[in-house]
């Protein structure tokens, strides 16, 4: 059958007249063309872009995140290692899902009805239940957005005319204004949003503002603490952008502390400034600070930031001058010798000896002998008292090694150590670990970014250490809920999992009042069940100091 | 036919030309400095600081042209598992694995550091794999070296006394083995190829300021002097015996190493002196080897499910060894059993092949001492110990496992009566598989959910610091248990071969039933509510006049707070009384009982008058004892006037004549109550100690007694359906937690039960009889 726009005069045969047809229709395709055109104009003026998203944004908003052209990479981010290195949980494995494959809808109708940028904002961090989610869509989105309401799963929500669209099988309600779409599981939120004076919104100049220095980053954000929020009683605000690779996930972010938190952190970032960070001994987590104070201080001033009753200068002074027992001979030991040493501190935890007593961590810390000496250090130990068997928990000084050690329970794991090593003095709970680094020259290199803190994590080996320790307490029926066959198909799936992710690294400073913090996810490229890959980008290769 | 002769006759020749041979061999095995030592929780772990004097693996290899062995005594504390399975894999294959014994002379400073699993660290120090190599490697070199030096021996032994050497450790002049036994392996010139010296006493002699000294303690001085006496070639080997509660003595009253010196130098003399004395020959040898299944053990996260023995008999020699540490009571009974059964002399040793901690007899098992608090496998591991020894000896009867004896239900008048008859074990058996689902049920809801919770592990010392995402149980269990055992305390074997029984037949550890028996008791001083358990009841007798022809009467309504069904058991044991016994599948203890003498007992609790003690036994299996044992009430008042623990208890305590009955009141003191006018009241509502709801309970009683001139069965039956209008709950005779209301008559010994249809509405009464004789 053919396609033809016919016409049809109702004659028939010879009583057709053919001289006055060709008028017509040309009358006709004159219309159409007209229509046409009318159509179209229509068209392209219903749905020009004359309305910019910041006119639906609340100016007083608690957050707003920018989402970059997360649509046209989700294939590339669905495809990252960050899915599987997370923990197993629905949630993750849903969002992993949405963006490998199924959002539910057709390609080509997400590629229009989602721009390259998006919005995502709410009233409050802590609460999810305002979020509205803005994307500007294209022409052909936005033009289909007209029919939606003949489809079936859309409902129209009159809400006093301003025309909502509701999802309700997802409980979301949604309007279309120019080319902006506005969705929101709060109907009061949406509406709030389509009815904002423009005094109230925050525009689409604040927006530019607010997000230029991210840049092309794939996710930006600025936060507003309430004192209720989390981190609210610390921080006043915040920016973060995050960039996402196969290899690396990014996060830059930047927080201005509440005025009032000073009184806390006051005694511990005063002064602060981003300072050289020294690389800090290899381990499982790393740690390298500098606040440019020395250790003491620092304690004392965790202890104005932290409620910890441990964590004050009275615990310090006590510890100082007891050496009853080994819990407090190691107090004692820790705060006479790490008390004058700074500004630098490295702390890294190496690994679990799992043939110790029990489990024991292995920690060594290294601090800058900046402002005082080796033998003023140690001399400020107590005497042991003569006849003092050497095992007991007393710190005895061995002049010939030049070592400091206190023998508590157990081996070498449990032999805490002390050792000037280099610049620095060396403080290990392990007797082992400190004399295997002593065996080494002692490292000079600082990290590339001047910083107040950095820490990096390696996941891998972590779960490595807990799996050991863990199937230990399995063996002896200690660790409840498994058997241990059910354990080691669960440690398998950890230690998999805990593959891909091969660290976490953190760098943060503080200067007047503002902390900036870098924080890299770096994930392993290669296919599960490959060997891991080297570490993509290392912020250990610094320059020597100076 | 000539060839057949002469074929046999090549091999009777060849088998008689085959010479006995021996050999001996020693290795040094040393730890290096900074290995921990094993044997003492006061070192903590700490390494060895320096070597006083080497340790060492000696070896005897012996064949008898049939059966070779190698007999192989290292100066270590204790044989584990990692090292045996390491030795096993590196031994010269030339002796069957089941050959090869291995025994440690429990030398407190020696090397830990073998041991793997984690809570046994404690004691041995951090695990090191290097240490465990080097020890294995070191005992397989001993081995080869025995076994490159074969040659002709001859083999002989004796006894001697050891006069002093050793003592009881936990009583002074309490028992010890007076026996040294000796083994000495000649060449074919005479010349001393070997001499072994088996005594028992815990090498632990080493001074405290050198606690951190590698030494082979006085076994070290003992191979020192044994060798300086008997010449070059020939290897002292030490086997100590059976040492659980024995210690050194100090015959020469030396002070620190001078002792060790002392005792390592006399021992070696006393054996040298006897060795000399042996006229050494060939002898035929014998090697069995078990791996049986061991008790259920309440510690089995710690201990094995199976263990390693072995027996040798050299000739008429027998020698036992243990897989742990046996106290000497144990090896003395054995040594007794063997010369019983036609050996010449036996010789026990310990810590061979594995080690399952201590081994303590029953006579020791409700003392919490040391060695009863390190054993697991109930109080009558002795007893399994010498069955299966017995098994595995070639002279004598064999032994045979005990035979399981099945229950006899009957069914009566719609209530469950169960008769078990036999033997204590026997009864205890069948109450174990009858009621099996009950114990472990009780057993899994009162010890282990609340052991697996902590509310039954205290939250102090070191127990606080535990993480909460670890499970205490494995330990908390042991401790728990090891904790009631003095309230074993007193009871009789009967009992505790009853609860022994139960264990076995319900497939549970004897630990876990003795915890469900006193557990209640015990939990009370620590307010675990929920664990706390007894009757609160109603109970009273009419005597003489009042109660008519039959002389006494005892009506009794037992209450209970929880759900557990009661249960009515006729015990027919092989000696003492029948009894009726009224109370829970879980419980061996009588809360209502009559015996067949007609004593009858029953108890309720008054909580006024105090907690009861946990030095003691469980009120309930006191009853139950004295219902076995008493022939009168008389017999029964004087056993539970004797008790000094139980507080917090009124007892009925009633016999077939008219003068017998009484209450015990357990208070801080005990008094007796009797019956005023015929008539005797558990509590009497008016005394201090009643409590508001017994005040009225028993006030209501009271009245209606006095109401009735003749009290029958009929007017107790009333009695005991008695709710009184306007009152509730314990303020009534019959109330919703009433289990089972009795009438016990013990003239005629008879038992009325009826058990309640719903809550607070009684139904009819059955009768049970006791008179007739049904052994």
């Amino acid at each position: 059958m053919s396609e033809t726009v016919r016409n049809y005069t109702g004659a028939t045969g010879p009583l057709r007249r053919r001289g006055p047809v060709r008028p017509r229709r040309a009358v006709v395709r004159a219309l159409l063309l007209l229509l046409t055109a009318v159509l179209t104009a229509y068209a392209f003026w219903s749905t020009r872009d004359h309305v910019p998203e910041g006119r639906f944004i609340p100016k007083e908003q608690g957050y707003i995140v920018c989402l970059r052209d997360i649509l046209a990479r989700r294939a590339e981010i669905g495809a990252s290692n960050l899915w599987t290195a997370l923990p197993e949980s629905p949630v993750v494995n849903e969002v992993a899902r949405a963006f490998r494959s199924d959002l539910g809808l057709p390609e080509w109708l997400l590629n229009n009805l989602i721009g390259q940028t998006s919005y995502l904002t709410g009233n409050r961090i802590a609460y999810a239940g305002d979020v509205l989610f803005i994307t500007k869509m294209t022409r052909l989105g936005t033009l289909l957005s007209r029919f939606d309401q003949w489809t079936p799963w859309v409902q129209r929500d009159e809400a006093g005319g301003l025309g909502l669209r509701k999802l309700p099988q997802r409980s979301l309600y949604y309007a279309v204004r120019g080319r902006v779409l506005i969705v929101s599981s709060s109907r009061d939120s949406l509406i709030r949003s389509l009815t904002l004076l423009e005094a109230d919104a925050a525009g689409e100049a604040t927006l530019q503002t607010m997000f230029a220095e991210a840049g092309t980053q794939d996710v930006s954000g600025s936060l507003y603490f309430d004192l209720e929020d989390p981190a609210g009683n610390v921080l006043d605000s915040a920016q973060f952008a995050v960039q996402i690779d196969p290899e690396i996930i990014r996060v830059h972010c930047r927080g201005a502390l509440r005025p009032g938190s000073s009184e806390h952190f006051g005694p511990l970032l005063s002064g602060a400034s981003p300072q050289p960070l020294m690389v800090p001994p290899p381990g499982m987590v790393e740690i390298s600070a500098n606040l440019g104070k020395p250790v003491r201080d620092v304690f004392a001033g965790l202890g104005k930031a932290v409620p910890w009753p441990w964590l004050s200068e009275a615990q310090w002074q006590k510890w100082e001058q007891s050496s009853d027992g080994p819990v407090s001979g190691l107090g004692q030991m820790l705060t006479v010798l790490l008390g004058p040493t700074g500004p630098g501190l490295r702390l890294s935890w190496t690994g679990v000896d799992i043939h110790e007593m029990f489990p024991m961590p292995e920690l060594v810390a290294t601090a800058d002998l900046r402002n005082t000496t080796a033998e003023a250090l140690f001399g400020r130990l107590p005497t042991a008292p003569s006849g003092l068997p050497e095992w007991a928990a007393f710190p005895h000084y061995d002049a010939q090694t030049q070592r400091v050690y206190l023998p508590m329970i157990g081996g070498p794991t449990l032999e805490p150590t002390a050792a000037v090593y280099g610049k620095t003095l060396l403080l290990s709970s392990s007797r082992r670990v400190a004399e295997s680094l002593l065996a080494q020259p002692p490292e000079t290199h600082l990290l590339p970014q001047l910083g107040n803190l950095f820490v990096r994590i390696r996941p891998p080996e972590i779960v490595k250490s807990l799996v050991e320790v863990a199937r230990l307490l399995v063996d002896m029926g200690m660790l409840p809920g498994y058997t241990p066959e059910s354990f080691e198909a669960a440690a398998s799936d950890w230690q998999q999992r805990a593959q891909h992710l091969d660290n976490i690294t953190m760098v943060a400073a503080v200067q007047e009042g503002i902390v900036s913090a870098q924080l890299d996810l770096s994930l392993v490229a290669s296919p599960p069940g490959a060997p891991p890959a080297s570490v993509p980008k290392s912020l250990v290769s610094g320059t020597p100091s100076q | 036919m000539n060839r057949g002769i002469a074929l046999i006759l090549l091999v009777a020749l060849s088998r008689a030309a085959f010479a006995f041979e021996a050999g001996a061999g020693k290795a040094e095995i040393t730890p290096p400095l900074g290995t921990p030592l094993n044997g003492y929780f006061d070192r903590l772990g700490r390494g060895a600081t320096r070597v006083h004097d080497p340790v060492w693996a000696r070896s005897l290899y012996l064949d008898d042209g049939e059966t070779k062995v190698f007999l192989i005594n290292t100066d270590l504390c204790v044989l584990n598992r990692e090292l045996r399975n390491r030795v096993l894999e590196l031994a010269p294959n030339v002796v069957p694995r089941e050959h090869i014994i291995l025994t440690a002379t429990h030398n407190h400073s020696a090397q830990g550091a073998t041991i793997r699993p984690l809570l046994f660290r404690s004691i041995s120090g951090r695990f090191m794999p290097e240490v465990l190599e080097l020890t294995a490697r070191g005992i397989v070199a001993s081995m080869q070296a025995a076994y490159d030096a074969r040659k002709r021996a001859a083999i002989g032994y004796t006894t001697t006394t050891q006069e002093g050497l050793s003592a009881n450790r936990r009583h002074d002049g309490g028992v010890t083995d007076p026996q040294i036994g000796v083994l000495r392996v000649d060449d074919a010139d005479g010349n001393p190829i070997a001499i072994a010296g088996n005594f028992a006493a815990h090498p632990t002699t080493v001074p405290d300021e050198d606690a951190l000294a590698v030494s082979a303690d006085y076994p070290g001085f003992f191979y020192q002097e044994l060798e300086r006496l008997s010449g070059a070639g020939c290897v002292a080997l030490f086997f100590n015996g059976a040492e659980g509660n024995q210690r050194c003595g100090n015959p020469e009253n030396k002070d620190g190493w001078a002792r060790t010196e002392s005792v390592g130098r006399l021992l070696a003399t006393r054996v040298k002196e006897a060795a000399n004395g042996i006229k050494c020959a060939e002898a035929k040898l014998q090697v069995r080897y078990a791996a049986p299944d061991l008790p259920l053990t309440i510690a089995d996260r710690l201990l094995p499910h199976s263990t390693i023995l072995h027996t040798l008999e050299i000739g008429d020699l027998l020698i036992i060894f243990f897989p742990g540490e046996p106290c000497v009571e144990i090896g003395l009974e054995l040594r007794s059993r063997a010369l019983a059964r036609g050996y010449a002399a036996q010789f026990t040793v310990g810590l061979s092949d594995d080690h399952l901690l201590y081994f303590a007899p029953y006579v020791c098992y409700s003392h919490l001492e040391y060695e009863t608090g390190m054993s697991f496998y109930g109080p009558f591991i002795e007893e399994w110990f010498y069955r299966e020894f017995e098994k595995l000896m070639t002279r004598g009867n064999p032994e045979t496992d005990r035979a399981a004896p099945e229950a006899n239900t009957e069914l009566l008048e719609k209530l469950r009566i169960i008769r078990f008859s036999g033997t204590s074990y026997e009864i205890g058996f069948q109450r174990g598989q009858v009621f099996r689902e009950d114990l472990r049920k009780a057993y899994q809801e009162w010890v282990l959910a609340p052991v697996a919770s902590r509310e039954l592990v205290p939250n102090a010392g070191l127990w606080r610091l535990a993480p909460s995402f670890i499970d205490l149980s494995p330990l908390a269990l042991p401790r728990l248990a090891v904790g009631m055992r003095p309230m074993l305390a007193g009871l009789s074997e009967d009992v505790v071969r009853e609860i022994d029984g139960v264990a076995v037949g319900s497939s549970l550890p004897f630990d876990a039933v003795w915890l469900l028996q006193c557990l209640g008791t015990s939990a009370a001083p620590y307010d675990l509510a929920d664990l706390y358990r007894a009757p609160y009841c109603t109970m009273f007798a009419a005597v003489g006049d009042r109660a008519g022809a039959d002389d006494v009467l005892v009506g009794r309504n037992f209450d209970w707070k929880g759900d557990e069904s009661v249960v009515i058991i006729e015990h027919c044991p092989a000696r003492g009384h029948r009894f009726i016994q009224i109370g829970f599948p879980w419980s061996v203890g009588v809360f209502s009982g009559m015996n067949n003498a007609g004593v009858v007992l029953c108890a309720e609790r008054v909580e006024t008058l105090g907690r009861p003690g946990a030095d003691g036994p469980p009120l309930e299996l006191i009853l139950r004892d004295v219902l076995q044992s008493a022939d009168t009430s008389q017999d029964a008042i004087a056993s539970l006037q004797a008790l000094l623990h139980v507080q917090g208890y009124h007892v009925l305590v009633a016999g077939p004549r008219d003068t017998e009955a009484r209450v015990l009141e357990f208070g801080p003191t005990i008094a007796v109550r009797e019956p005023i006018e015929g008539l005797l009241l558990g509590t009497d509502p008016e005394s201090p100690s009643a409590d508001e709801a017994a005040q009225t309970r028993y006030g209501r009683l009271r009245r209606l007694l006095k109401e009735e001139r003749i009290i029958a069965a009929a007017e107790i039956e009333t009695f005991l359906r008695d709710r009184e209008a306007g009152q509730q709950g314990q303020a009534c005779i019959l109330n919703d937690q009433t289990r089972c209301s009795v009438i016990f008559e013990p003239k005629n010994r008879r038992v009325r039960v009826a058990f309640p249809e719903e809550p607070g509405r009684l139904g009819s009464f059955a009768q049970l009889s006791l008179a007739e004789d049904k052994s």
